[in-house]
């Protein structure tokens, strides 16, 4: 009985026990792997070891695929399907931050950058989960994680740092306000452009490998058949007996209805149909150390840039070139502007 | 241009500067009209908003909800615009206690980001092959009412435990139960369902998990929606053994159409039961032919399929009649005699995989040798889209030796009085043209199985007897004469052999009986002589049959066991056994042995077989020793040779006609001498087969990975 209670509970049984104290119920283990779980006012006995059922008549099996557990699983799903959250516990008074910038920026020997302003905003981090699902004869499913960051809209690196769940917090540490970002649906646009490739590249690789499986299949079956229309034909060929060619003919036609039907069904098995869709989404008030620097090269204001100091990874970002947007560490400066290596050669 | 103001609540952090802004949302009410609810920071009562204008300097009109933290907006943004095309909504700072709305302003400092497409993602994509569904803005635009991080993460747990991801990793492996999976194992059931689709022909050698294999195979299939109905064809030995094995390993109950429920639905069984399991014998004939073949069925699985390696038997046809998407062979010899029934057999799975008969014969079949394949590796090529084998030698496992002693014991006078008596109305009954009701062949050969097995049984099952109404008055006499003398008996002989076999093997020790009786009596027997004794039965609940394996495994020193109930059971913990009394099917004694010596067990196993001289069990056991040295064989090899009796009858049955049909000892123990030789005969047919499959497939058809 001891060992019964001892094994670790399998991740359904887990997930239903969290589900009912998610939903302010509550769960009682009569035995091991059957309880009484109460959600809202009704109480439902459930088993989790079809063994047990004949000893509890009034209990539902759950297991997956069972209506039971299906509808607890759409149900959170639903249910906590979006979020959003701060992020707390960082530091945000880092040592010589001006010094790390001149460390992590590469400028023109002769510029000088100076921090004008540093201030702590919120930088939206926008966390998708996306579910991509290939259906060809069968349906198989992929959970992708995109991560962009509304701010810069560039793509979230440490989304694993981000999400330490003792870091997440419903309440900020700090009311901060929120840096100029581009909004959720231009992020979730970035986001989306980002998870195709990936999605691409899964769905290319599953019709590469059943595309060529299929062509080999269809052309064993054509030869198939061929051959049996052959080895249906030889009693004509051969005159062993003309006085049933009807027969022959019929079965002729079967055999080319059965052909035709069997490649129709290879065909359509092979057709690969690709759906993504977001199936979680996040969002983390990051805060982030924005830096307006003051760039100079021999005493002339040469710009201005936005540098971000990231607590999570404890670095510089790299900054946006003022001339392309493209993010660089290295600035050059050219006609008394700034602007990123491939700026400064097609300027010059 | 007009400003409105409205009443709302919120305070603003003392460093905000002007041009700060704040993403509010927008629940969409309509076309046209939208809904902003504002940060709950803003907590001021004397904090307005004055809405000036939008971002391209168009008048607003909003209404503010009395009592509400949110305002509403028409007429947005454009002339016309519904609420569906806002992008994003703006709160801006531009003074204490002055905001300004601003919608659909992309910062210009990201409108470059915005206007170059990532890298790759245009050329990647099509957006016509991958669909982005329009459902997906609602998502965005959904308030989040406050969850805690938890339960967020419930939600992502619950998305992909509901996924069904590629078939590159199985969803149920955390849900198998009671047995450590082997990495073989693992890959046969990725190699079935990613690369052959759940059509496939397993292969492995003997006692190497063919059907935990299938177990797996079939779990996935059912977890991830790909199959409802299941049908499983075994031999009748193997029925309960299924059962249990599913049950305990996959939680997947399967219904045999012996059972109690299946039974009751009569006509309509075969339409309300989803998974079934049924003999291949029992299958193919009337009724049940019909219904099987009338309904779809998402996967069958065939255990032992070497019985269809024949296209003319009525079992191939009816298995090649049946409607279904998926389907699992499994024997670990799939050619005996001709190669055509490899072909035979793969045509099950794959018509038209292996061409024509003719063409099959001609190109891989040598004149003159059935056996001997010609292009070879065309053929394995071929194979290799439908075949699973693994074997014990490249599987890296260690396999542990089975030793076996027999403890013969003698019977006293009054013992064997008893046992003549019995056997002689036995037999007398199982010669008999017409049979009473009470005392059908089943009840009969039980009765004498528990002769065999003890006095306490056999009094037992005299006394059942008796309490039959149906009884004919003139065996009732009889039968009463003979409870009472075997309830007399002296439990003594077998027992102190026993007493004394703990005495020289120290360790665990599982005894098996096949009557509740004599589980009783030896019990007893035990804890008297001071032993912890476990018991096990198919009677205990639930709890109690894991209780009594808990016993066993810490304190108990002894388990007697009952076959019922202990199907699919891992005693692997313990390495000695004891057959207190035996089947008359040695499929039964194998399987009792496969509890302990299977794939897993460390130790040797040793083997007390205990029989009383002179019995139906004592040239049971000497055949099976003698002839198939039964006991050094590999777990499942005594199925295979059985197999090749070619008998369609149980093994038992053919001991009891042999038996009953004996006018005396002398007769029977020639007929068993003469089913002996067939079944060395069997044994030297499937050694062969073994080196055929061999010379035939070698170390090929090893799953992926």
């Amino acid at each position: 009985m001891s060992r019964l209670i001892d094994q670790p509970l399998s991740p359904l049984e887990q997930f239903v026990r969290d589900y009912a104290e998610a939903r302010s119920g509550a769960w009682d283990q009569i035995e091991p792997r059957v309880y009484d779980l109460l959600i809202g006012s009704e109480i439902t006995r459930v088993a989790f070891d079809p063994e047990a059922l004949p000893e509890h008549p009034q209990a539902q099996l759950a297991s997956l695929g069972s209506p039971l557990l299906d509808g607890l699983l759409a149900d959170a799903a639903e249910r906590w399907r979006c979020a959003r959250f701060y992020r707390i516990g960082l530091n945000l008074h880092p040592h010589s931050l001006d010094s790390r910038f001149r460390q992590a920026i590469s400028l023109s020997p002769t510029a000088i950058a100076n921090i004008r302003q540093v201030r702590t905003m919120n930088c939206p981090q926008a966390l998708f989960w996306f579910k991509a699902t290939f259906v060809s004869d069968q349906k198989e499913e992929e959970i992708l994680l995109m991560g962009i960051d509304l701010h810069s809209l560039r793509e979230v690196r440490h989304w694993d740092l981000l999400l330490a769940s003792s870091g997440l917090s419903e309440l900020p540490e700090a009311l901060l306000p929120e840096a100029r970002h581009a909004g959720i649906i231009a992020g979730y646009r970035c986001a989306r452009d980002r998870v195709a490739p990936t999605v691409a590249a899964l769905a290319n690789t599953r019709r590469r490998e059943w595309s060529s499986r299929v062509a080999t299949q269809i052309q064993r079956m054509s030869a198939y058949y061929s051959r049996l229309r052959e080895e249906a034909n030889e009693p004509v060929r051969n005159g062993d007996d003309v006085a049933a060619p009807s027969p022959i003919a019929a079965r002729r036609e079967a055999i080319d209805r059965e052909e035709r039907l069997r490649i129709a069904e290879l065909r359509q098995k092979s057709a690969l149909r690709v759906q993504v869709k977001p199936a979680n989404l996040m969002i983390v008030q990051l805060p982030k150390l924005l830096m307006s620097v003051a760039i100079t090269d021999k005493n002339r204001p040469v710009g201005q840039l936005e540098a971000v100091w990231n607590p999570l990874s404890e670095a510089i970002e790299a900054p946006a070139c003022p001339a392309c947007g493209q993010p660089t560490f290295t600035l050059q400066i050219y006609r008394n502007s700034l602007g990123c290596a491939s700026c400064m050669e097609s300027a010059g | 241009m007009q400003a409105a103001r409205a009443k709302i609540l919120g305070v603003w952090d003392s460093n905000w500067e002007t041009g700060d802004r704040f993403e509010v949302q927008a629940h969409s009410l309509g076309a046209g009209t939208i809904r902003l609810a504002l940060p709950a920071e803003m907590l001021d009562p004397a904090t307005t908003v004055k809405l000036l204008e939008d971002g391209a300097g168009r008048p607003l009109l909003f209404v503010h909800l009395a009592g509400e933290n949110s305002i509403e907006l028409t007429s947005t943004p454009a002339q016309g615009a519904s609420g569906a095309e806002i992008e994003t909504i703006w709160l801006e700072y531009l003074s204490p206690n002055r905001y300004r709305l601003i919608i659909d302003r992309v910062p210009p400092h990201l409108a470059k980001v915005l206007a170059v497409p990532a890298k790759g993602a245009v050329d990647a994509v099509a957006d016509r092959e991958i669909e982005f569904s329009s459902a997906d803005f609602n998502l965005l635009r959904r308030s989040a009412p406050p969850i805690t991080p938890r339960d967020f993460e419930l939600a992502l747990r619950a998305v992909k435990l509901a996924s069904h991801p590629g078939f590159d990793s199985l969803i149920t492996l955390p849900m198998v139960r009671d047995m450590e999976l082997l990495e073989h194992q693992i890959r046969s059931a990725i190699t079935v369902l990613r690369r052959l689709r759940g059509r496939a022909l397993l292969c492995d050698e003997v006692g190497l998990g063919k059907t935990i294999e299938a177990g797996l195979v079939l779990s996935e299939l059912l977890v991830r929606g790909l199959a409802r109905s299941v049908l499983v064809l075994t031999p009748p030995s193997l029925i309960t053994q299924w059962q249990g094995e599913m049950r305990r390993k996959f939680g997947i109950e399967l219904t045999s159409h012996d059972d109690p429920a299946f039974r009751q639905r009569e006509a309509d069984a075969w339409k309300c039961h989803d998974r079934v399991i049924v003999s291949q014998h029992t299958a193919k004939r009337e009724p049940h032919r019909s219904a099987i073949l009338n309904r779809k069925w998402d996967i069958v699985i065939v255990d032992e399929a070497h019985h269809m390696r024949n296209r003319t038997t009525a079992i191939w046809k009816f298995t090649s009649e049946i409607q279904k998407q998926f389907i699992l062979l499994l024997t670990a010899t799939p050619v005996q005699n001709n190669l055509e029934e490899l072909f035979n057999l793969v045509t099950l799975l794959e018509p038209g995989l292996l061409s024509t008969k003719r063409d099959f014969s001609q190109r891989f079949i040598s004149k003159g040798d059935k056996l001997t394949p010609k292009n070879v590796d065309e053929l394995h090529t071929l194979l290799s889209e439908v075949m699973v084998r693994n074997r014990r030698s490249t599987v890296g496992l260690q396999f542990t030796q089975r030793f076996a002693r027999t403890e013969s014991v003698a019977m006293t006078g009054a013992e064997k009085a008893l046992y003549d008596a019995v056997a002689a109305l036995v037999r007398d009954q199982l010669r008999a043209e017409t049979k009473t009701t009470a005392l059908n062949r089943m009840t009969l050969i039980t009765l004498q199985m528990a002769l065999g097995s003890s006095s306490a049984a056999a009094a037992a099952m005299l006394e059942n007897l008796l309490d039959k109404p149906i009884l004919p008055d003139c065996q009732r006499q009889s039968i009463l004469e003979l409870a009472g003398r075997a309830s007399l008996q002296d439990q003594g002989a077998k027992v102190d052999r026993l007493l004394r076999l703990l005495d020289e093997f120290p360790d665990k020790l599982v005894i098996f009986t096949q009557f509740r009786a004599t589980q009783e009596m030896l019990r007893s027997r035990l804890v008297q002589a001071g032993h912890d004794v476990a018991v096990f039965h198919g009677g205990l609940s639930r709890l109690g049959k894991e209780g009594a394996i808990e016993h066993f495994r810490e304190s108990a020193r002894l388990m007697i066991c009952t076959e019922s109930g202990s199907e699919g059971r891992n005693l692997q913990f313990a390495h000695g056994l004891c057959n207190f009394d035996l089947p008359w099917n040695p499929m039964k004694i194998e399987q009792r042995i496969g509890r302990l010596s299977r794939i897993g067990q460390k130790r040797d196993v040793y083997v007390f077989n205990f029989v009383a001289a002179g019995t139906v069990e004592a040239a049971v056991l000497h055949l099976l020793e003698a002839k198939l040295n039964m006991f050094e064989l590999v777990i499942g090899e005594v199925d295979m040779i059985l197999g090749n009796l070619d008998e369609e009858k149980e093994f038992e049955d053919i001991v009891a006609d042999e038996w009953a049909a004996a006018a005396n000892a002398d007769e029977f123990a020639a007929r068993m001498e003469m089913l002996g030789n067939r079944l060395l005969a069997a044994k030297v047919a499937y050694f062969q087969q073994c080196s055929q499959d061999e010379k035939l497939f070698g170390n090929r058809f090893a799953p992926e990975g």
